[in-house]
């Protein structure tokens, strides 16, 4: 069962009369319950999917293909349609938990009038859902908490209310754009585990957004590896980290250092990420690719279904 | 009894409004200009009760007398009552500015607000009026719709509230725009709030303080300007007790009968000293980024 079907989505936008194509031609399926994470560097297009599955992007951006949810086409929903799905059947959490909530009120004012008013309940029914959310992410004591302006909260404070925010409508699915990355290492693995834990007892459709392979390797059970806009291997993280089948990521996996490892060394890959208004032609990784052969700089490859996995590479 | 107020005062209050009271409390700006501000607000709410004498009526035998126990500030060239007629004056001057300011904060801040979050062509033509209002100089403005519309006292609002209005529009639009990019904004967004909530339940109460901060402070001017209108008689017309009337009709006897200018004079002076400051220390408090 699926609950998202990305199909040939290409997303573009023009940033000073230049044309680039973010997201290029990316298919992607979400199965119900799992975990995808979708790495890569920054400038791999890897937000533009997240908030592109959600229509949030700067207006003038061109989305192409199809973004299936429940039965309907996410591309072609209206406005109106968007809102009822956005913050109700499809939540996202920030990266940046310590400007991403309204300082005008106290969380309880603010999360009590955003849920009354999304699911069209009574104020003390929306009170109730919300301590009930805020127990869920682990805050020890809700009533104290809805009394506190965001000002007054830590950031991973203010991460668990956001995800207890993105929470109550009780999501299909959720979308988590780096939400751990702004946070002190300490927190960070707080919240993972927090994230983790909830993702065991809920069962939350979750799309995961990072640059951070441990990371995803702790929550995920797939892997998408985007680079220039494309996903260029897909499959089980255990798989992937086991035997990296494309050359960039493999390049990754050698470029994360790892603890107890008798490699010393990290390797960063050679080159830099290409400039999408104007990509490499064939491969897009074939500038930097150790492994490059001549039909690499011509034919562009096409994301091939291996089973379990799948990768777009001449080579395997 | 004051820090018993206080104590129920803070006990009514959330954690955090607590600390901002006491730091509202601290500052010595607004404990000064406040104080100044309440004693000229109830002066005027209280007018009828506290004046003792009739402000429109007074006996010309008594005609321009010095202070004196009977008179504490003394009496006009018709022997009314300065001390009244400050009194009564200072209800004029509360009303006015009142008015002036709470319009010119609506109207400036919807124009402002909706002009910032739509940007675009809206954008263009409330911030080109507005840039034309504002090369205006504000006195011959306020004189310009005064002699239009005529004097009085809802005419003098009207023109204080016009020329005030493109200030309060450009500083909303200013903190909007600032605002609109906020990461709670996309949040927001992405929680699928409507514009309209944006604007009202995002945007707008986190772009007050700048606003509340100006209007206290354009209280101050729009005072100033109330008085000066009707020392020139375009303003509140006579017999109303108006302290830039007074001034304008002592003009005549400024050096024989100093006490009909000095006490309406001093009162204009210690409201307008009194909102200026009020407006600096929630500035500071408001505002903490700029204070330097």
């Amino acid at each position: 069962m699926y609950v998202l079907e990305v199909k040939d989505l290409t997303v573009t936008y023009r940033n000073e009369e230049r044309v680039v194509r973010a997201v290029d031609n990316v298919s992607l399926k979400i199965r119900k319950g799992e975990v995808l994470s979708l790495v890569g560097e920054s400038g791999s297009g890897k937000t533009t999917l997240g908030l592109a599955i959600i229509k949030l992007l700067p207006p003038g951006t061109v989305l192409k293909g199809s973004i299936m949810f429940n039965g309907k086409d996410l591309i072609k929903l209206s406005n109106d349609e968007l809102r009822d799905i956005r913050g109700n059947k499809i939540s996202m959490i920030f990266q940046e938990p310590m400007t991403a909530l309204n300082p005008a009120f106290t969380i309880g004012y603010f999360m009590t009038d955003v849920l009354s008013r999304k699911l069209k309940i009574s104020e003390k029914a929306a009170k109730n859902i919300v301590i009930e959310s805020l127990r869920k992410v682990k805050i020890p004591d809700p009533e104290t908490l809805l009394k506190r302006y965001p000002h007054e909260l830590s950031g991973g404070m203010r991460q668990r209310v956001l995800i207890a925010l993105a929470l109550t409508t009780n999501p299909e699915l959720l979308i988590a754009d780096e939400p751990t990355s702004a946070l002190d290492v300490s927190v960070q693995a707080q919240i993972l585990r927090l994230l983790k834990d909830l993702q065991r007892e809920y069962r939350t459709t979750t799309i995961f957004i990072t640059h951070n392979l441990g990371v995803a390797a702790q929550i995920s059970d797939r892997l998408a590896v985007m680079y220039a806009g494309k996903i260029v291997e897909l499959g089980y993280v255990k798989d992937i980290f086991r035997r990296p089948l494309h050359p960039y990521t493999e390049a990754l996996l050698r470029a994360v250092p790892r603890l107890g490892s008798k490699r010393v060394e990290i390797e960063p890959i050679p080159g830099q990420v290409p400039d999408l208004a104007n990509p490499p032609k064939g491969c897009r990784f074939h500038p930097r690719c150790p492994y490059a052969e001549e039909i690499c700089k011509v034919k562009e490859p096409l994301l091939k279904d291996l089973g379990d996995r799948h990768i777009a590479c001449w080579l395997r | 009894m004051i820090s018993l107020i206080e104590e129920l005062i803070e006990r009514k209050l959330g954690k955090s409004q607590v600390r901002m009271w006491r730091r509202l409390r601290r500052n010595r700006n607004i404990k000064v200009g406040g104080v100044l501000v309440l004693g000229f607000i109830f002066m005027g709410l209280l007018a009828p009760w506290i004046s003792p004498y009739d402000p429109l009526r007074g006996k010309l035998i008594e005609s321009l007398s010095p202070p004196s126990w009977k008179h504490l500030f003394g009496t006009d060239i018709q022997g009314r009552d300065i001390l009244s007629r400050v009194i009564w004056g200072a209800r004029t001057s509360m009303i006015v500015a009142f008015f002036s300011i709470a319009i010119a904060v609506t109207a400036g801040t919807l124009a402002g607000s909706v002009a910032g979050f739509l940007g675009g062509w809206v954008d263009n033509v409330v911030s080109r009026v507005v840039d034309i209002m504002l090369a205006l100089p504000d006195i011959l403005l306020a004189l310009f719709v005064a002699a239009i519309i005529g004097p009085g006292l809802e005419n003098v609002i009207l023109a204080i509230a016009l020329y005030n209005f493109p200030q309060f529009a450009r500083i909303s639009r200013a903190s909007v725009i600032n605002i609109k990019q906020e990461d709670y904004i996309e949040a927001a967004k992405a929680i699928g709030e409507r514009d309209v909530s944006v604007l009202l339940r995002y945007i707008l109460p986190n772009s007050l303080a700048p606003v509340i901060v100006h209007a206290t402070l354009r209280t101050a001017a729009s005072i100033l300007t109330a008085a000066g209108l009707s020392f020139l008689g375009l303003g509140v017309q006579p017999p109303t007790p108006e302290w830039g009337a007074m001034l304008s009709d002592a003009r005549t006897y400024l050096v024989t009968a100093p006490y009909v200018w000095i006490f309406p004079g001093l009162a204009l002076t210690l409201t307008a000293l009194g909102f200026n400051l009020l407006g600096d220390g929630l500035n500071d408090v408001l505002n903490p980024r700029i204070e330097v």
